[in-house]
């Protein structure tokens, strides 16, 4: 299996690739230093990541290979959710590696990767599980023939985390 | 978002023998002998397993004494669905954000060039 699902939703591209990644990528009419600032400074984070009506507050943002980062999302109903995790590769401005730890979600790999076209940015994020957990494709081996429906979408879930 | 709830779906499905027997069950139900055979396992091992999967809501499990066919349960692999929609969500609306301000940035920029100039 090549591609599992693709969908545009506005200017984004979502892939949900075999190789169990979700790949999502969108042009950004800004230079790449910009958009590289955006991604990696945490007065200029905080403007952006998470849905809308969420709050971001940075709390760690120490983009250098080893580095930590955390970030906590205020909810419109009050709740507050944490995310937080590692800096494993950075070369700006235009490759950054992370892990990505979500309450006890399996950990996720994010690889984010910007290229400049005609003044305008094209990040790419590759997201992918960090551990053994959900990484075996034995699920979707064995779902050939009868398999339900909900079953073959989680087989096509679960190559993506 | 049922937390607790996906917590235990994921850690279910995080290891292989419970997927592949998952996997067994979505062409229909099985007793426990039947889900043992493919593995090299005792069966107080894949009682184990069972207890896990039904525990996460993954199996329903027959009432029956001797003869307790383990069957599917979708719902919690909706959840999973939903989940993974929503991260997905999440970051299209994360860069909507990004792109509108970049725009503001660099607007600010400019008129800071002509505030100089």
């Amino acid at each position: 299996m090549t591609t599992a699902a693709s969908s545009t939703a506005h200017d984004t591209t979502v892939t949900l690739a075999g190789d169990r990644e979700i790949v999502m990528s969108r042009t950004f009419a800004a230079p790449r230093e910009l958009v590289w600032r955006a991604v990696t400074q945490p007065e200029h984070f905080a403007r952006w990541w998470g849905p809308r009506g969420f709050t971001c507050v940075v709390t760690a943002m120490d983009v250098r290979p080893g580095g930590r980062w955390a970030a906590d999302q205020t909810a419109p109903d009050g709740g507050v959710y944490r995310f937080w995790g590692e800096y494993l590769e950075v070369a700006p401005p235009e490759r950054i590696v992370h892990t990505q730890h979500f309450l006890d979600f399996p950990p996720l790999h994010v690889t984010i990767t910007l290229n400049e076209r005609d003044g305008a940015t094209l990040l790419t994020s590759v997201t992918r599980a960090d551990s053994a957990q959900g990484r075996d494709a034995l699920l979707a081996s064995g779902m050939e023939g009868g398999a339900r429906q909900s079953y073959d979408r989680l087989a096509e879930l679960l190559e993506t985390m | 978002m049922p937390i607790d709830r996906l917590s235990a779906t994921f850690a279910a499905l995080a290891d292989p023998t419970r997927r592949a027997i998952l996997a067994r069950l979505s062409r229909g139900e099985a007793t426990v002998t039947e889900l043992a055979q493919p593995f090299d396992m005792s069966m107080p091992a894949i009682s184990k397993h069972l207890k896990v999967l039904e525990r996460a809501g993954l199996i329903e499990r027959g009432r029956e004494a001797q003869w307790r066919p383990c069957r599917l349960q979708a719902e919690p692999l909706r959840e999973v669905d939903d989940w993974m929609e929503q991260y997905r969500s999440f970051w299209e609306e994360s860069f909507d954000r990004l792109d509108e301000y970049l725009r503001q940035l660099q607007r600010r920029e400019k008129s800071d060039d002509h505030g100089s100039e």
